[in-house]
């Protein structure tokens, strides 16, 4: 296949980033395969750290080959003879896998000068994170990798035209290049006959927390969160009815009980204003306080900023005291009021997804759940 | 009698709950009661709640047993489960559990299938 073939086969394939983002990965490898410079990358981000999620980690260490193989496809197809995988230094088991599969892959010479004698180059090894959340976020992840401190970059230029070290760089998920060898193998008809609307293909949702049976359900887009949770999770492990789910992460919205015939896919969840990210599915009993949920929220923003912009580093340490001051039954109107009024100013005002993002757990339950958050103080 | 293929996973969720010291449990029995095995490190097949999930290879497709923890080995060679025998653990055929079978594995049609490390196995399992 030619190169711009490969990249119509991704584009035709309707395959959306399946970090969190879902940007169509054909789009950002055809702006990569168009730059005009010597020197590409190929970086994929296994920083997963969303609560709740392990797909990544599951694929690492289960079948890494693939995700080589993505890799490699994405290094000839967009002209990149160099990949990193950035891995988050919690998964020493994955990094384990991923280096005997590595050496393995250039034994059989899948990487290394002369890929499998196509006379081309492609080489790959691991790299480390250590610790920090915000380094999922592409641009942090790249400042990590180049071996700074993990902060936020100011967008534009986008990575796939000034990424890492400058150089145009294609940034994906472990989940998105995993995807991309049964994309060619079977055809891109093949995998976009899977889903629903603009949700093409299959997302590996991961089922975590109060759930009976907890774990990996790979599925076309398009069952419900209730089938998800029932017929698959088996209702709560606690017996206790399912009270409400967090989907996507640690910034996901909560979704109650009466919201759970749902649609799973991405612009289904929108328009309920919750988002399916890297398919993450938190589930609670009915023994949940919500605004300990939303206190929760404010209070990771604030330990995982990386402090480039205000309302995220300022806003998220108001907000963890503004909710104190409502769970304390201080004042509770005003200080709802001003509650709603920062998560404006954070989703509006901050650099990147953590500060502005933080709003729609808080909201979420502010909207659903609010009589976990009115007449408090002496009863709790 | 050819040797028969065993799987335990190396995946971390179900090394967190014990599959390493099953692993070195099901060889170490085996040797001692003298059956011809070989240990595989799979990936996990993501259903947590049987984790570790011992799989073994028969004509019949991959018998699953779980969670096993080291005190249930003895007894599992007592149920010849290396020949997929009854036992109070045994789920039956892993690919027909109805979690997993009415899945849609395309990303993931590998994992918990094959060594990880194994291009061969890669190779031979559609990749």
């Amino acid at each position: 296949m030619k190169q711009a073939d490969v990249v119509q086969a991704v584009l035709d394939s309707g395959l959306r980033g399946r970090g969190g983002a879902a940007f169509p990965t054909g789009i950002k490898w055809k702006t990569v395969l168009d730059q005009n410079t010597p020197q590409k990358y190929i970086t994929c981000n296994a920083d997963e750290g969303d609560s709740g999620t392990f797909a990544d980690r599951m694929l690492m260490e289960g079948d890494p080959l693939s995700l080589i193989e993505g890799m490699t496809i994405a290094g000839l197809a967009v002209g990149a003879t160099q990949g990193y995988i950035y891995l988050r230094c919690e998964y020493p088991h994955a990094n384990q896998v991923l280096k005997e599969a590595i050496a393995a892959a250039y034994q059989a010479r899948y990487l290394g000068a002369d890929v499998m004698g196509s006379g081309r180059r492609f080489d790959l090894e691991v790299r480390l994170g250590a610790g920090a959340y915000i380094c999922g976020e592409e641009t942090s992840m790249l400042e990590s990798l180049e071996g700074k401190r993990g902060e936020v970059r100011v967008r534009p230029p986008l990575p796939a035209i000034k990424g890492l070290f400058g150089q145009p760089t294609i940034v994906n998920n472990v989940i998105t290049f995993a995807s991309v060898p049964c994309i060619l193998a079977k055809g891109a008809a093949f995998y976009r006959d899977y889903g629903v609307g603009k949700s093409r293909g299959t997302l590996p949702f991961q089922l975590a927390g109060n759930v009976k049976h907890g774990g990996l359900v790979e599925r076309a887009f398009g069952l419900t969160l209730k089938e998800l949770l029932y017929d698959y999770g088996g209702g709560s492990a606690t017996g206790r009815p399912i009270r409400t789910v967090q989907v996507g992460g640690p910034l996901g919205a909560f979704i109650p009980a009466s919201q759970f015939e749902v649609v799973a896919g991405y612009e289904e969840l929108s328009a309920i204003g919750a988002l399916l990210g890297h398919g993450g599915i938190v589930a609670f009993d009915d023994t949940v306080d919500m605004a300990k949920m939303a206190r929760y929220a404010m209070e990771f923003c604030a330990i995982e900023s990386c402090g480039k912009c205000t309302p995220c580093r300022i806003g998220s340490v108001r907000g963890v005291e503004v909710i104190d001051r409502i769970m304390a039954g201080v004042d509770t109107e005003h200080n709802l009021k001003l509650l709603e009024d920062l998560c404006e100013t954070m989703l509006q005002g901050s650099l990147c997804g953590l500060g502005g993002m933080t709003p729609f757990p808080v909201t979420s339950a502010l909207k659903h759940f609010s009589e976990d958050f009115r007449g408090r103080g002496a009863r709790h | 009698m050819s040797t028969i293929d065993i799987y335990v996973p190396r995946d971390s969720g179900a090394l967190s709950l014990g599959a390493e010291e099953v692993a070195q449990a099901i060889s170490a029995e085996a040797k001692k009661r003298n059956v011809d095995i070989r240990v595989i490190r799979n990936g996990s097949r993501g259903m947590y709640w049987l984790e570790p999930l011992v799989e073994v290879a028969t004509a019949g497709g991959r018998v699953g047993y779980g969670p096993v923890t080291v005190k249930d080995v003895p007894q599992l060679f007592d149920a010849h489960f290396q020949t997929g025998g009854k036992h109070a653990l045994s789920h039956g055929v892993v690919e027909e559990i109805p979690f997993l079978k009415s899945q849609q594995r395309l990303t993931f049609q590998r994992v918990g299938v094959i060594d990880p490390v194994s291009v061969q196995e890669y190779v031979a399992n559609g990749g």
